[in-house]
Order: structure tokens, then C-alpha cells, then sequence
């Protein structure tokens, strides 16, 4: 059966992150009681996640190389790494050099419960690996492109292993031409383990409802839609469950793709996305 | 009052999960038994084995060090209690505010070392630590009872939160298992003991508790669950798989273990998985 390949340091897990860096994702969307532009709440998440899998992975000595991660921005002119700081410039990095190299850590104010029904603020720590960058228009194409060396690269050294998985985060139209065949070609890579997992998130740029893991193309509004529909991978079993368990409606044909997305559907995208067999 | 007879010695075999080194199995065991005869509640003479097990959560930080503090409080509760399982609400409520503070009392040595070493405690490792360590445990007492016609009769006493496992073997076949009695009963969620659970009374319930009366030649196995579901799958793998013989496990030493062990692994019927066995004949 597909996707069942045990994660551990032998054979670990493949995150590449495809962020879309375009002067759009500068355009405001719903946070809360305010509004943030697009790119920060990207940003945002993914640090988030990276934090949350770094203390997954943690054990006494140390964070265990249980994934090698890859956060590549595309934009103006520019395809290619958007860790700052001392991982600037790298690609697939293992967990713990991720965790233990942030470009910064921010403390940020939290509210938590007080234990009789109120809120308190507190303090947390918030490591950053990456900042909001937005310009120029959107190399989806060369960006697939990129993902698809390192996808290469990857099943060569780890045949037997988990596929790796490509989450691409974007909220507009390729500029350099249709993705569907780098789409194609990146998802054309497999392990003895499966295919290359490919997921799309479409940030909103409306503010109407979310569509979420859908199974078909019906309820998508526009080709653009479908176009990326069509590219996402159909989410593999232990997503699939996990995803139910989560609230979502689920079918055997369910993609890791979400449309319009708001800020909880993306954190939710990052979450099922990257939810792992058991970790050994 | 007649003679206590020898106590069986307590056989401790186990191995660390392919891929990981001896140091980060994450399974504990203990056992202890007593060098003189005490008397139970009805005035009559016993004397006891204790053994614990315990499969510390690997999702959690520090789960090897609370395992082995477990499975050695288990012990001490057990035996401080005399008839502890007639009263469990008194005994879960021992267990665990013993546990507590050798935990905290482990927990400020931990960090001091860590500050000590150049080390301090990470923001990776902090979430970890706040939200404590887990772990299954599984506790039993073999208990020899002299009774008024000078007779000694053997009975097994155990409890257990999680699926870590006994079973009572008779003729090398498999006569009672507890609390599990179904590999298909083995989830992804069990049970477990968390160092910063405070609730006697949740966890109380969640005990199960259970005994029986042992002959002489039986056989007590306390594993935690990679072997308990493998023992379970044999029961339900049919007559023939049932009659095969169990491993002599009583001629095996660490080594031997482990490589039958790895050899169950290869032919996929066990899961890959820290694997410990404590294991005992009246």
C-alpha cells in the first residue's frame, strides 16, 4: 500500500514549502478583528509549523532529523531560498539545523485561558525562519521547476522512503506560463513508496467561503481553479482520516487543495498537509 | 504456620526499536521481592514478587526517565499497600503523588544539569516540558499464601493503565491475558500516565485491575505492546499457530531476545517498536 513507508532519521520525511513572494500577496486579508497582508499571514503560518514540527521532533538530546525542509519563495525575478539568517541561501535542511537556527526569536504577546472563563496575555517565544516578501509577479512555472530538482534529487538518496510532499502557496495566476506540466513532471517522481505528493492553497483574494479538500472539480468557480485542482495529488489515506477527524468531509478522491483560502484554512492546509505516518 | 517456598526470580529481557540506540528505548521495567515472609490482611503468611512495566510515550520529552520512575514507584506503592487493589481509589492516589514528586524533584536536577552543561532548556523543548511525560503502566504481584492446612497457594495481582500487557501461560499455551484480550483492541491512543496528571479520581477509573490464581509451572509475562500484540495475534492466528511453542524465552539472554525479536520484525509480525518482556515461573 502506498504512502505506509515508516518515517524515521534513517529514512526521514520531505517538506518543500513553494511560497508565493508576488507584489499580490501584499494585499490585505481578515485576521481576527484586523486585517494582515497575505504575505504575513503565509509567513506566519509556515513559522509557525516549523516551530510546531521542531518541538514534535524533540527529544532529550536534541531535535531528531525525522524531516529535511525546504521553504523556497518565488517572485520577481527570483526563484530560490527564503530561510534568513544563517540558513540564507540553503534548501532541504534537517529538522534540527532548522530548530536550531532561526533568524530570530520574537516574543509575542498570547491570550490564554485564566482558568475562570477569561483570557490573560502571556508571553510566548516565536522563532522566524522567514519574512514576508512581496514584489514582481508570480514564477509558479520555475518555481515547480526548482521543486522538481530537489524532488529528484531526494528519491534518489531514498528510494524506499516516504514520497516527499510539495506545498505550493499562492494567491494568483502563473505569470510564467501554465504550471500544469511542472506539475506534472514534479509529480511524475515516485519512491518505492509512491508518488511525489503535490498540494495546492489558493489565498483569498474575495473573502467568500473557503472550499476545502474538495473531490471534484464541480463547486470550483473559475478555470484557474480547476487548472490547480487538477494538479493537486489526491490526499493519501492517513490525511484523508485525519483530515475527517478534523471536521472535513472526505471521499477517496479527496486533493490536498484549498481554494479561497482564510487564515484558519491555511493553517489547517499546513497541518493535514504535513501530518505524518507514525514517526519511529 | 507452614514454610514459604522460594520465591521465582523475575527474567528482564528487552531491546530498543530498530534504528534507535540502546539509550533511547523508551520502555522501563522493574521488580523486586521481599527476602522475608510477611502476613497478609487475614493473618496469614506471604511473601511477594513485584514487577512493573511501563512503555513511556515517544511523542513526549523525558518519557524514558518517567517510565523507569514508574515502573519503580509502582513497586513501592504495590508493596507499601499490602492488599493494595482492595482499595484502588487509596492506591492510585499513593502511586500518583509519589510519582509527582520524584518527578519534580527529577525535573529541577534535569535543568540545573542542563544549565550546568551549557545547555539550558531550548524553546523547542519547553512546550515538551510543560506538557509532562506519558507513559502506559502495568503492575503485578505474585503473591505465595500459606493457608491454615500449611498448603501454599500462588495468585497474580495486577493493574494496568495502557496497553502494556500480562498473561498467564499454562503447558507453554496462553491461559489469561489482561487487560487486552484482542489484538484488535491494541488503538493508536492508549491509555496513558502523564507527569503532570493530578486527577486521583480520573485516573482511578481508568484502572483496570485483575487476578488470578497461579499452579505450579505457570508462567506470568508482563510486555508492553509490540510483544502483547504479537502474543495476541498468535491467539488469534488458529489452532496450529496456538499449539506452535512459544520461544523458550527462560533459555534467552539479551541477545537472543533481540535477535528473535529482529527476526519477527523481518517476517512483519511484530511492529517495530522499543519491546519488553519481564517474566516469571511458579
Amino acid at each position: 500500500m502506498p504512502y505506509t513507508a515508516e518515517i524515521s532519521r534513517t529514512n526521514p520525511g520531505c517538506f518543500i514549502f513553494l511560497v508565493d513572494q508576488s507584489a499580490s500577496m501584499s494585499d490585505p486579508m481578515e485576521s481576527g478583528e484586523t486585517t494582515q497582508p497575505r504575505a504575513e499571514v503565509v509567513s506566519n503560518a509556515i513559522n509557525r509549523l516549523l516551530t510546531e514540527l521542531s518541538v514534535k521532533c524533540a527529544k532529550e538530546e536534541g531535535v531528531r532529523d525525522y524531516f529535511h525542509v525546504a521553504v523556497i519563495g518565488y517572485g520577481h525575478n527570483r526563484v530560490g531560498s527564503a530561510y534568513q539568517g544563517t540558513l540564507a541561501g540553503r534548501d532541504l535542511v534537517p529538522l534540527s539545523e532548522v530548530a536550531n537556527n532561526p533568524a530570530r526569536v520574537e516574543s509575542r504577546t498570547k491570550k490564554v485561558s485564566d482558568g475562570a472563563g477569561g483570557l490573560v496575555e502571556t508571553s510566548v517565544q516565536f522563532p522566524v525562519w522567514m519574512d514576508p516578501v512581496t514584489n514582481g509577479g508570480t514564477p509558479m512555472t520555475r518555481a515547480l521547476g526548482y521543486a522538481n530538482t530537489l524532488v529528484g534529487h531526494w528519491v534518489d538518496m531514498h528510494p524506499g522512503g516516504f514520497p516527499p510532499i510539495v506545498l505550493n502557496l499562492t494567491d494568483g495566476e502563473s505569470t510564467d506560463g501554465d504550471p500544469t506540466s511542472a506539475a506534472i513532471g514534479l509529480a511524475s517522481h515516485a519512491t518505492a513508496d509512491g508518488p511525489v505528493l503535490l498540494f495546492n492553497l489558493h489565498v483569498s483574494g474575495s473573502g467568500g467561503a473557503p472550499i476545502t479538500f474538495p473531490d471534484s472539480e464541480e463547486a470550483l468557480p473559475d478555470t484557474y481553479a480547476k487548472l490547480l485542482f487538477q494538479m493537486s495529488s489526491v490526499l493519501p489515506s492517513h490525511m484523508r482520516s485525519y483530515a475527517a477527524s478534523q471536521g472535513h468531509r472526505v471521499s477517496e478522491s479527496t486533493r490536498g487543495f484549498v481554494y479561497n483560502a482564510d487564515i484558519v484554512s491555511i493553517v489547517e492546509f499546513l497541518d493535514i498537509g504535513t501530518r505524518a505516518t507514525e514517526l519511529r | 504456620m507452614g514454610d514459604i517456598p522460594a520465591l521465582p526470580r523475575a527474567q528482564w529481557l528487552w531491546t530498543q526499536k530498530s534504528g534507535s540506540s540502546e539509550q533511547e528505548c523508551e520502555d522501563a521495567a522493574y521488580s523486586w521481592q521481599s527476602d522475608e515472609a510477611g502476613v497478609d490482611s487475614a493473618g496469614r503468611a506471604v511473601a511477594s514478587l513485584y514487577a512493573a512495566v511501563s512503555d513511556g510515550a515517544s511523542e513526549s520529552l523525558l518519557a524514558r526517565d518517567w517510565a523507569t520512575l514508574l515502573v519503580a514507584d509502582a513497586v513501592e506503592s504495590m508493596r507499601l499497600a499490602g492488599d493494595w487493589w482492595e482499595e484502588l481509589a487509596t492506591f492510585v492516589r499513593d502511586l500518583m503523588e509519589r510519582s509527582a514528586l520524584h518527578w519534580d524533584a527529577f525535573l529541577t536536577r534535569y535543568q540545573a544539569e542542563r544549565a550546568a552543561q551549557g545547555r539550558p532548556i531550548t524553546w523547542y523543548e519547553q512546550p515538551g516540558l510543560e506538557k509532562g511525560a506519558f507513559a502506559t503502566v502495568l503492575g503485578a504481584e505474585i503473591r505465595a499464601t500459606v493457608l491454615e492446612d500449611g498448603t501454599t497457594r500462588w495468585f497474580w495481582y495486577a493493574f494496568a493503565l495502557g496497553d502494556s500487557c500480562l498473561f498467564q501461560l499454562r503447558d507453554g499455551r496462553l491461559l489469561d491475558s489482561f487487560p487486552l484480550c484482542a489484538v484488535e483492541e491494541f488503538g493508536i491512543t492508549p491509555q496513558l500516565l502523564g507527569s503532570r496528571n493530578h486527577d486521583v479520581r480520573l485516573v482511578a477509573e481508568r484502572m483496570r485491575v485483575a487476578h488470578g490464581e497461579l499452579l505450579p509451572g505457570d508462567e506470568l509475562l508482563l510486555t508492553t505492546d509490540a510483544l502483547a500484540a504479537w502474543m495476541l495475534s498468535r491467539k488469534a492466528g488458529g489452532e496450529a499457530e496456538q499449539a506452535s511453542a512459544l520461544p523458550a524465552f527462560a533459555a534467552f539472554d539479551q541477545q537472543d531476545f533481540a535477535d528473535w525479536v529482529d527476526d519477527q520484525r523481518a517476517r512483519a509480525r511484530m511492529r517495530n517498536d522499543d519491546v519488553t518482556l519481564v517474566r516469571a515461573r511458579v
